[in-house]
């Protein structure tokens, strides 16, 4: 009988890494003492978490940690907000409003844009909840909601640049090819309805991220762990309508006689799991093609639903069909839902190099109100404790102006704010700090890397266990870095 | 590639015995068998249904992408113009690789990331394939082109079931398969004679469809 293996093996000669191969050896006294090692070491653990088997990469798998936490929607806000006009007020912008940027603090300039004096805030801020966290009149919804929000004003990434920065939101590097936050996060918990994609994208009208489908992909993870593109209008998926001219019966014929061969193929052929694995994801594609659409369509929502999410007026409708979606999606059991605000380029996005005040009004104008009835839904429903909300951008932008009396701002990777709320989230909290100007994050730094190890956390995933065996080592979403934010956990 | 071991079909006559002593193949008894890597069937798709142009050499060719798949990008339909359709029934080995922009059909089939040296691809097996094989646009247009040269090879039913077998799966079909196929044909056809090459390109796309397609036994 041939011995158990790890089902994702490392590619050595073999077929066993030195480690494996001691503890196969089962070398008595030894023997066992090394396998108790390893076992502290969580070697055993790291090769079967995450393992996927042959027949459904996708199915549900519990985690490290039980957590109440089953789904992540996470609201990107494309274009990168300016954290000084959302979530950091900066008073002291005010006393230096008109002078220079001080020398000492060294930057990238961004496209090399003209460089403006210190501008502080174009809105007032004003402590909200009970917990007093300050919040922007950009957004007088969400508001509502400070008390359930871990602000975290301390983020900082590694690019300037939209595509490299928003890749590296998404998949932990700037670079293109590698996994991103969905696919390890479907990789470690599958999904929990089967008949729906776990990881769902739903993108601005305007267009998509710079830098298009590595950020949802699955990088050299197995394709079914790639994000699903969700169109969120009549056919969600690629390839998902049944062609008119054959209908739904004409189809189910097709898929009647393709059972009726293959299950002659696979008789002359034991053992052929892999055949009868693809022979059910036929079955799993036809009952997608009723499921997905179902979860599209708004019709049975109350009229109160649509209107608190502002479906029916501008410039809410698009973002708030959106996440009317996002909260029908996790309630059939979707595990990670990523919404865009904000496609194509500058204006279109929260890329405000012209005006603060026309760029976020616009773009908060569109999203401050399903953001909040979302929150408020998910509450409502019972499923806030479930999910995990996530909000923010790829980077944030400067303390002065772009160029001389110009109101926009530049590029900022070195200071930022997020947001999380919902399960496992402290709310009413507000953790780290940029210095006085907004200028970069000082107290309590934020690595991108350090937000996608508290996400997976508070998924009850060890980002340091979760891996996947690639080019010869143990890659992880966090490579050799990532620290859990325990003080945002409640 | 020339040895006996290499050489070997993925069914043996004496399966059963040898499957319960060595199930995993470890001893290489029979061949592995595999699926169809994404450039294949694309291929495969193209030459049974007479479409493969065989050039070899000169520049690349950039497949068309559905509208659909463009909208994930930030300047949508702007940013990729495919080369005229007389172009894109080369092999798929002479197909332009945009790294950010991979062609939806072949990343479904686990085509790998472009951008680093992958040793060994994965095989998965997912619903998204089953949708591409059973609804996009340019597979059932070769069904349809498939269906076509079926049509033309002979006017009775059953010579046809016949050819479409030879075509597509190198074979004649069973005494079964011809009558399921027949009946098959007879059902989408719906008794409007508008719809035979719709019937007959509906089982072309079947069989394209089959694990025996797939796979390489």
């Amino acid at each position: 009988m041939p011995s158990p293996r790890p089902i994702l093996r490392p590619a050595f000669p073999c077929g066993l890494s030195r480690r494996e191969a001691i503890w196969e050896m089962g070398a008595g006294f030894a023997g066992l003492a090394l396998s108790a090692l390893l076992e502290r070491d969580g070697f055993f653990a790291r090769h079967a978490a995450g393992a996927t088997p042959a027949a459904n990469p996708l199915a549900p798998r519990a985690p490290h940690q039980a957590v109440p936490v089953k789904s992540v929607i996470f609201l990107l806000m494309n274009g990168a907000p300016s954290h000084i006009d959302t979530f950091d007020p900066k008073p002291t912008l005010d006393k230096y409003a008109g002078q220079s940027i001080p020398a000492e603090m060294k930057f990238i300039n961004s496209g090399g844009r003209a460089m403006g004096k210190l501008t502080p805030a174009c809105r007032p801020f004003k402590a909200c909840g009970q917990s007093g966290i300050p919040i922007s009149d950009f957004f007088p919804k969400m508001r509502e909601h400070a008390d359930k929000m871990a602000v975290i004003r301390s983020c900082h990434t590694d690019t300037h640049a939209h595509g490299s920065a928003l890749v590296q939101m998404n998949t932990g590097k700037p670079l293109i090819g590698r996994p991103s936050l969905g696919s390890w996060v479907v990789y470690g918990l599958g999904t929990e309805n089967q008949d729906m994609p776990g990881y769902v994208v739903l993108l601005d009208k305007r267009g998509g991220p710079i830098g298009g489908q590595p950020n949802w992909s699955s990088g050299f993870m197995p394709a079914s762990f790639q994000g699903t593109l969700f169109r969120p209008v009549g056919n969600p998926i690629l390839d998902l309508a049944v062609p008119a001219d054959l209908g739904r019966d004409g189809q189910r014929r097709q898929l009647d006689l393709l059972a009726a061969l293959n299950d002659e193929h696979m008789r002359s052929r034991p053992g052929g799991t892999e055949l009868a694995a693809r022979a059910a994801s036929y079955e799993l594609a036809y009952r997608m093609q009723a499921e997905a659409p179902a979860a599209v369509d708004l019709g049975e929502e109350t009229a109160a639903t649509l209107e608190a999410y502002g479906v029916h007026q501008e410039p809410t409708a698009e973002f708030g069909r959106n996440c009317l979606i996002a909260r029908r999606l996790v309630e059939r059991g979707v595990r990670f839902v990523q919404l865009y605000s904000g496609g194509g380029h500058l204006e279109e996005t929260w890329d405000a190099h012209e005006s603060v005040e026309k760029n976020h009004g616009r773009h908060a104008g569109e999203t401050d109100q399903p953001i909040a009835a979302l929150l408020t839904d998910l509450e409502q429903r019972g499923l806030l404790d479930s999910t995990l909300v996530v909000w923010g951008g790829e980077f944030g932008r400067m303390p002065f102006s772009e160029g001389e009396g110009k109101p926009g701002r530049n590029h900022n990777p070195y200071g930022f704010s997020m947001w999380m709320a919902g399960g496992g989230v402290k709310g009413g909290t507000i953790y780290g700090a940029t210095d006085e100007l907004g200028f970069a994050a000082v107290e309590n730094r934020v690595h991108v890397h350090d937000i996608h190890a508290t996400i997976l956390a508070l998924l009850g995933l060890d980002h340091t266990r979760l891996t996947y065996f690639h080019q010869g080592r143990d890659d992880r979403l966090t490579d050799v870095y990532g620290r859990v934010i325990s003080e945002i956990m409640a | 590639m020339t040895s006996a071991t290499y050489r070997q079909a993925s069914i043996h006559p004496d399966m059963e015995a040898l499957a319960d002593r060595d199930p995993g193949n470890e001893l290489l008894w029979r061949a592995d068998r595999r699926r169809l890597d994404a450039e294949s069937l694309r291929d495969a798709l193209l030459a049974v249904s007479g479409d493969l142009d065989p050039r070899l050499g000169g520049p690349s060719f950039k497949a068309p992408i559905d509208g659909e798949a463009l909208e994930g990008l930030s300047m949508k339909g702007g940013a990729y113009q495919p080369s005229p359709p007389e172009e894109c029934r080369r092999r798929s080995l002479y197909m332009f690789t945009k790294r950010g922009l991979i062609v939806p059909l072949m990343t479904t089939f686990d085509q790998c990331d472009t951008t680093v040296p992958t040793g060994k691809r994965d095989v998965s097996i997912v619903a998204p394939q089953a949708l591409s094989l059973l609804n996009n646009g340019w597979v059932r247009g070769e069904a349809d082109a498939c269906a076509g040269l079926v049509l033309a090879t002979a006017s009775e039913a059953g010579p046809r079931v016949d050819d479409a077998w030879r075509r597509v799966l190198g074979r004649l079909p069973s005494a079964e398969e011809k009558e399921a196929a027949l009946s098959h044909v007879m059902t989408q056809m719906a008794g409007d004679v508008a719809r035979e090459r719709l019937a007959w390109a509906s089982l072309c796309q079947v069989l394209f469809n089959t694990n025996e397609f797939l796979s390489i036994d």
